[in-house]
């Protein structure tokens, strides 16, 4: 009898903590549910991870993308990934696929730094599956270098770990066609309120500072800048410091090219200058001469400092002039 | 004019019976010449370094063209099927190319010839791009004289005979198209130019004629046709639109388009092609706008705002229906990748991989417009300002050229060369803008004080000066500054193109060259030794197999058959290649039996640190290896460590170290001492010790490895006789 009732009652604990596990299960479940109905991506911090995705008691899986978004990171294509991260979910989220088995998370660095350490992560971006009831194993981890983040990769990843079908579904990019619109609207605003007189559109000069201000927006390597994305600066990770000119000369960063653009402008005002003094009107000719020494001076420095920069990046670079 | 010879305060220096308008023709003709002569002179680094010899890689297949027409005349050329290349496929060369530099070189040939002056064809080839830049100074004079006057005209000129944008492709031995091409542009806008100004018709059909000769050199007169095009939407937009232009315009569009169309390696693109369709559309516009203008002459204002308005609703109406017809039905779509590519520069890098791939069509950091420039750099945008000064209709060309083409130069660093004529021209402008202005403000009288001087030149140049009223203090010192210091900049412009030229864009990279310890010129002439060993010690139909870049001087050299070449027309021939080097060598002794392999060439730097071999190209033959079905077997990753790293050494992938690449690079490379206190077979490009040293071949044999071991033949083994194994 005695027995009996031990083993009566061990079996109500048992079951006791059975009811309160699957309890807390559903809770969890409810609670995932509804955050992802709200936003596509529940955003995890350090308590959160522990609870609902450390706990091997689980019984639905997670896909994860560790990150570091905010701008001191300086993790250029974590948004990126984010960004095609974010499709996915969204076409989860509204596809038929969409149950309470599967969810989509994200951590980040900076709110859950004993998430990375628990899966000595030291990059980022990283995707990792959590199958249920199981640790992620090497193979739940997607091999970004091969195969890239975007989201038709990322769903063909979550295709074979999870079996999950997701038809994506990319919001249309509305923000160039709205640029283009408002560009429109602003010219058409501008010849409306100028609509007397059209004389400024054909002003020779306007034209023609507005060309030169394009050709040196060429010619400083901008159109580089756009193709590639450099960093703005230079920023050395061992001593801090920041430097504005790359030392070679296959590469630049963008401070380094505005320097460059204001040079040539600088030096072009100049030569310009020296161009139009002799042709000033003034009465006691002062103006010209004061005009003409300061194109000399503008040109002579400005080209100069060019002509050392250009030395900096180009090794073995013979000339220099005045500064070195 | 005027400016010219009133800025010459050594005047005296001239004969002194000449009139001034023969002192002037004097004066231009001893500066052209001098700037063609130095032009010339300037692109002979590499020949007085060397010797005459041809450069890279694609001159040789065009130097071996030039020769094949000149020995067996333009028929067979026209037809010619050459089989040394692409075996067992062959290719068809007469209407696959841009004939107009072998013809060039050839009747330059010929012509010689008749006068009884026996030249090598070679040498004709190799002196061909530094004689056209000397006529490209002439035309560039021409074309700045139409647009400014001579005096820039001749500052262009000086600019252009050394501008290093334009050197890095003419230099002596660089026969390529782009060489004779320049001169051809610019030979077709200084036509345009004086057909838009005359309005003649002889001048626009030799605008049409040049257009023909440029369409028959380079694939670069696209930018041509579409910039005519531009020029005359401009000036109707401006409302600078005449009968000049429309006849200059109508008659360039039909007879450049005709003319165009019999190269046959252009056909009918001019009239399908997307990239022709501006000018085609231009050509239509032409024609509307000038009816229209006539109908206005006819007729009333009341009568031709009616008449105007109801065809304009009933076309706008049409068009828009049709537009939408199309559309619906998916003729047309107006958005697609091509114009966002045109717009957008970054869209090619995201979605065309192979224009991501190339060097040559990287973009352009400040850094290499400076190097190619210097100080044009910032002179252009003064020209720019001058031409925006007085626009007239040639200015509007020169601004749209200028526009259009620094925006290419910056997409494409190798489009650097159609900026530069430009450049020099608008920067011809400025400077000379400002040496006219300072060098009248200077009082040369003041200086004759000390020098004792003739009165006949004195007087002469204070009459002219006469015409400057305008004073204002330190006028002579400020425009003495001024002079000298435009001086100045000019010779730092000259001492940095010579510096350019001679250090980076004069080695030929079929010689290599080394500094040794003492200082003196180390040179290796290992490629050509492999050549010549192959022209004479092999088999007249020996097949050679070797990665593409090399194709073009194996047959151009060694006069043997090859696999692949630089024309890299066919995927899966070089995929098939490449699948032979990366497999292990009984794999590959298939494929090598399979495309009939005698030889085996591989270019390796190791034992004296050549960066580009094979082995560091060698992740491009397994890409483009795996690329095709019959490869589906081999990946990129097996050639990596684990770690994802590409190494020779004893942790590389062993996939790596025995795959025939790998074995034909490094075959006793192992018992090989190449520096102090390092072990035997020591790399000395990838810098470590190789990790597979003592193997044998058993399908290939050594058959020749040049003195430094750059170039390393292997003779590929017939198959046993049966029964003796």
């Amino acid at each position: 009898m005695k027995y009996f009732v031990y083993s009566f009652f061990i079996c109500a604990c048992i079951t006791l903590n059975v009811l309160s596990e699957e309890d807390v299960l559903s809770d969890k479940i409810q609670q995932l549910t509804q955050w992802s109905l709200k936003k596509p991506i529940i955003r995890l911090n350090n308590e959160h991870f522990k609870h609902y995705v450390k706990a091997s008691s689980r019984n639905y899986s997670m896909f994860i993308m560790f990150t570091a978004l905010s701008p001191q990171r300086q993790c250029s294509i974590c948004k990126q990934a984010y960004d095609e991260f974010q499709i996915v979910a969204q076409s989860y989220r509204y596809s038929n696929a969409f149950s309470n088995s599967v969810f989509f998370g994200m951590v980040d660095f900076d709110d859950g730094s004993d998430a990375f350490q628990y899966l000595k992560l030291n990059t980022a971006p990283v995707f990792i599956y959590f199958p249920p009831k199981m640790k992620p194993k090497k193979s739940d981890y997607m091999d970004l270098s091969r195969s890239g983040f975007s989201a038709e990769q990322i769903i063909k990843w979550i295709h074979d770990r999870a079996d999950v079908e997701i038809q994506i579904y990319r919001p249309p990019n509305y923000s160039g066609f709205l640029l283009v619109i408002l560009m429109i609207t602003m010219i058409l605003g501008l010849l409306y309120v100028k609509r007397d007189s059209f004389k400024f559109l054909f002003n020779h000069i306007v034209w023609g500072i507005f060309i030169i201000l394009a050709i040196l927006f060429c010619i400083s390597g901008q159109i580089w800048n756009s193709i590639r994305g450099p960093p703005f600066t230079h920023r050395n990770p061992q001593t801090g410091q920041s430097g504005l000119f790359s030392g070679t000369s296959g590469y630049q960063f963008i401070a380094e090219t505005y320097i460059v653009f204001l040079l040539y402008f600088g030096v072009s005002i100049g030569v310009i200058l020296l161009n139009e003094a002799p042709k000033l009107k003034s009465q006691t000719g002062k103006r010209n001469s004061f005009v003409a020494a300061v194109g000399i001076v503008v040109v002579v420095i400005l080209f100069s400092y060019l002509l050392s920069i250009f030395r900096s990046k180009y090794q073995g670079y013979p000339y220099s002039f005045l500064i070195k | 004019m005027d400016a010219l010879t009133s800025i010459l305060p050594f005047k005296q220096y001239l004969p002194h019976k000449l009139s001034y308008d023969k002192q002037e023709t004097f004066l231009k003709l001893f500066i052209l010449t001098f700037a063609g002569i130095l032009a010339f002179a300037t692109r002979l680094f590499s020949v007085l370094r060397y010797e005459s010899v041809i450069h890279e890689f694609d001159p040789y297949f065009n130097y071996r063209t030039t020769k094949f027409l000149t020995d067996e005349g333009f028929y067979s050329f026209h037809n010619w099927f050459d089989d040394r290349a692409w075996y067992p496929l062959g290719r068809i060369i007469g209407g696959t190319i841009y004939p107009g530099l072998m013809v060039t070189s050839a009747a330059i040939y010929h012509t010689l010839r008749w006068f009884h002056i026996t030249i090598d064809i070679r040498n004709v080839c190799v002196f061909l791009a530094p004689l056209f830049s000397s006529f490209t100074v002439i035309v560039t004079y021409l074309l700045t004289k139409e647009l400014k006057n001579a005096s820039a005209g001749l500052v262009a000129a000086c600019l252009i005979s050394i501008v290093p944008g334009y050197i890095s492709r003419s230099v002596a031995g660089s026969y390529d198209n782009e060489g004779i091409a320049i001169f051809c542009m610019l030979l077709t806008y200084y036509l345009w130019i004086k057909a838009i100004k005359t309005g003649s018709i002889m001048w626009s059909a030799s605008c049409a004629l040049a257009y023909f000769y440029m369409v028959s050199s380079w694939g670069g007169y696209v930018f041509l046709i579409n910039l005519m095009p531009l020029h005359v939407l401009a000036l109707m937009v401006t409302g600078h639109f005449s009968h000049r232009v429309y006849v200059a315009y109508s008659t360039v569009y039909i007879l450049g388009t005709i003319l165009s169309m019999q190269i046959p390696f252009v056909g009918f693109q001019p009239v399908q092609s997307s990239e022709h369709m501006l000018a085609f559309g231009t050509f239509g516009l032409c024609q509307i706008y000038s009816f229209v203008e006539y109908v206005k002459s006819k007729l009333t204002e009341a009568q031709f705002n009616a008449l105007f308005s109801f065809a304009l609703m009933t076309v706008g109406f049409g068009l828009g229906i049709a537009g939408l017809v199309l559309w619906a039905s998916g003729k047309i779509a107006p958005w697609t990748g091509r114009f966002y590519a045109l717009l957008d520069p970054s869209y090619a890098k995201n979605h065309i991989p192979i224009i991501a791939s190339v060097s040559e069509h990287q973009p352009t950091a400040w850094s290499s417009f400076f190097f190619d420039f210097e100080l044009l750099v910032f002179m252009f945008p003064v020209g720019i300002y001058y031409c925006f000064k007085e626009l007239t209709d040639a200015n509007i060309f020169i601004i749209m050229y200028g526009m259009t083409a620094i925006y290419f130069a910056g997409v494409m660093v190798r489009l650097m060369l159609v900026l530069a004529p430009v450049m020099c021209i608008l920067s011809g402008i400025g400077i000379s803008s400002i040496l006219t202005t300072y060098m009248r403000n200077l009082d040369v009288n003041q200086l004759k004080k000390t020098t004792s001087s003739t009165a006949s030149s004195q007087s002469s140049s204070r009459s002219r000066r006469g015409d400057d009223s305008s004073t204002y203090p330190r006028k002579n010192e400020i425009a003495f500054g001024v002079v000298c210091l435009m001086s100045f900049f000019l010779i730092t412009y000259v001492f940095h193109c010579t510096w350019v030229t001679s250090e980076a864009y004069s080695s030929p990279s079929i010689v290599l060259s080394a500094r040794t310890g003492t200082g003196s010129k180390y040179i290796f002439d290992d490629f050509r030794e492999a050549y010549w060993w192959l022209r004479y010690n092999t088999d007249e139909d020996a097949k050679v197999m070797s990665w593409w870049d090399y194709g073009y001087q194996i047959t151009a050299m060694a006069n043997r058959t090859i696999l692949v070449d630089n024309n890299t027309w066919n995927n899966t021939h070089i995929s098939r290649v490449g699948q032979a080097m990366s497999s292990t060598e009984d794999k590959a002794y298939e494929i090598m039996r399979e495309l009939d392999v005698d030889y085996v060439l591989v270019i390796f730097g190791g034992l004296i640190g050549y960066s580009s071999d094979d082995i560091n190209k060698f992740l491009w033959m397994v890409r483009i290896g795996g690329s095709t079905e019959k490869g589906a077997h081999i990946k990129e990753k097996d050639y990596f460590t684990p770690q994802g790293e590409f190494r020779v050494d004893k942790d590389g992938s062993p996939i790596l170290l025995n795959c025939l690449m790998y074995k034909l690079s490094y075959y006793r490379f192992g018992e090989t001492y190449t520096e102090q206190d390092k072990p035997p077979g020591y790399d000395r490009t990838r810098s470590v010790e190789i990790g597979n040293k003592n193997f044998e071949l058993e399908k290939l044999e050594e058959a020749y490895t040049t003195e430094h071991w750059l170039v390393r033949i292997y003779k590929v083994k017939k198959e046993e006789n049966r029964g003796q194994s």
